[in-house]
């Protein structure tokens, strides 16, 4: 059943509510949200997985260290929050601005690649509208914030001309990214709420 | 044995009073100064040192931890790479008188500076946040004058062309070799009052090879850009110790700006030491990387 709404022109909750009534969708974006993060993190030098490290030799472990509460600990990409020793190779070391683009821009893209799949798996028999994948071109940039942090990957792979460059842009990343990634899912669930009946 | 000669143009600081470079080089240099990134002390100094025993670290870091290893007020002390990465300035004291042990890792230069200024006041310093040829801009917390490591002498500020006293001494070695040669020395804690991932390298392979992430000034490909030499500047005149090579040669009579030196290979601490060959105290001679060498004294001599 097709169903045309001219006249619903602000972005709809409706597209969402409807892809969230399956569990499966649940899972997709939970999937998607710990494997971006996950990504992320690794990228972004928070979370680091080095068998060599050693970090037994600290004490006993899982451990945990926090950070003083500042203003600066709020704002500062490169401060982490907290650094949590979880085994002898792996640590965990965050910034309140990298946890907080881990759950927003993870959130985001959760919700696009579930509305993707629930499009495309409960389209209309006969309906050739499914599941765009475009959203995935939003998530790039998001990955581009996590050189916030200071971390040298991108210039060593760019080297040193570009180095200037990327700096620059460096704090117009993640919101350029949060609003690619909401722009894309509101584009997708307008368009879903023009081709399926959305009834819950 | 290493010339006086200057590349055109730049005129390298000497000791002595300031001015130490004409203002157009150092308005030149002040110029090409880049973000690298962090806001000011982003990479935060250590205030308030606090040492471990050697043993105790010994059960925190492997033999083979890099360490810049420095005698204070007649005591050893270490600090452990995997630390000062965080911090890249140690604000400490000796005899006193303030002092900053100061490290980058984009050109693998650790030099101790005296953290008193020609007028007299004392301070303590802070990362800029900023770099030069890739390298550190540190600042002083009395005048916010803007320091390169590597070069020494402020290029913006107050203390613009003033050169700060550099103290000889600090060798690059490792953990290991450190502990065999003074049992009783101390080393860093990362009890530093900030949370930082310690024991990891934020860096990667960066000091393995490949180029410099920032842009350098003067380039040359005689070596691999990432090599370790041993750099020692006196009267305007650089010479480039390569390190590896040195270790087979084990001493050198060397003049550098007319000063008369022997260099001398520490087989113990794998590490080279420079000294005034009357006095036999330790002159500033240290590990740093060849393009940053080069790109801060293009008319440099290299020891062969």
């Amino acid at each position: 059943m097709v169903r045309v709404q001219p006249e619903d022109r602000g972005p709809s909750l409706r597209a969402i509510r409807w892809t969230f009534a399956a569990r499966r969708a649940w899972v997709v974006a939970a999937a998607l949200l710990i494997g971006y993060g996950t990504l992320y993190l690794l990228v972004a030098k928070a979370l680091v997985i080095d068998p060599a490290a050693g970090f037994e030799r600290f004490g006993p472990l899982p451990s945990v260290t926090f950070a003083p509460l500042t203003a600066r600990a709020l704002t500062s990409w490169i401060d982490p929050a907290f650094v949590a020793y979880l085994s002898d190779s792996v640590v965990l070391a965050p910034s309140v601005p990298v946890i907080l683009t881990v759950l927003v821009l993870g959130a985001l893209v959760g919700v696009n690649g579930a509305v993707a799949v629930e499009a495309t798996i409960r389209r209309p028999a006969g309906c050739a509208v499914g599941g765009d994948t475009r959203w995935i071109v939003a998530v790039l940039p998001s990955f581009l914030a996590s050189f916030s942090c200071c971390a040298p990957t991108v210039l060593l792979l760019l080297g040193a001309g570009a180095a200037g460059a990327v700096i620059s842009v460096i704090p117009f990343v993640v919101p350029a990214a949060a609003l690619l990634l909401l722009g894309s899912l509101m584009w997708s669930a307008r368009r879903l709420e023009r081709t399926t009946d959305l009834a819950v | 044995m290493a010339a006086a000669a200057c590349a055109p143009g730049v005129e390298l600081p000497s000791r002595g009073a300031a001015p130490v470079a004409p203002a157009s080089e150092l308005d030149e240099i002040s110029d090409r100064i880049t973000s690298g990134g962090p806001s000011p002390d982003g990479i935060p100094p250590v205030e308030k040192p606090v040492y471990t025993s050697i043993a105790e670290a010994s059960k925190q870091w492997k033999d083979d931890a890099i360490v810049d290893g420095f005698t204070i007020d007649g005591r050893p002390r270490a600090y452990v790479r995997f630390i000062t990465v965080w911090h890249e300035i140690v604000n400490e004291t000796a005899g006193g008188k303030p002092i900053a042990i100061t490290y980058c890792p984009l050109t693998g230069s650790t030099l101790v500076f005296s953290g008193e200024l020609a007028d007299g006041r004392t301070t303590s310093f802070g990362t800029s946040g900023m770099l030069y040829n890739s390298n550190l801009v540190m600042y002083d917390r009395v005048t916010k004058s803007l320091w390169p490591q590597l070069f020494g002498v402020a290029v913006r500020g107050e203390r613009k062309g003033e050169r700060l006293r550099e103290i000889g001494g600090a060798v690059t070695t490792t953990l290991g070799r450190w502990k065999a040669k003074f049992p009783s020395g101390v080393v860093l804690s990362k009890d530093t009052g900030q949370a930082r991932a310690y024991g990891t390298w934020p860096y990667g392979d960066y000091d393995s090879g490949g180029t410099p992430l920032f842009p350098v000034r003067y380039g040359d490909d005689r070596f691999q850009a990432k090599k370790l030499v041993v750099g020692v500047r006196e009267g305007g005149a650089a010479l480039a110790i390569p390190k590896d090579e040195f270790a087979q040669r084990r001493e050198a009579r060397i003049e550098v700006g007319r000063r008369e030196l022997v260099a001398q290979y520490d087989a113990e601490l794998d590490a080279v030491r420079v000294l005034d060959r009357k006095t036999l105290e330790p002159v500033s001679a240290y590990n740093v990387m060849w393009f940053a060498w080069y790109a801060f004294n293009p008319k440099t001599e290299v020891l062969r």
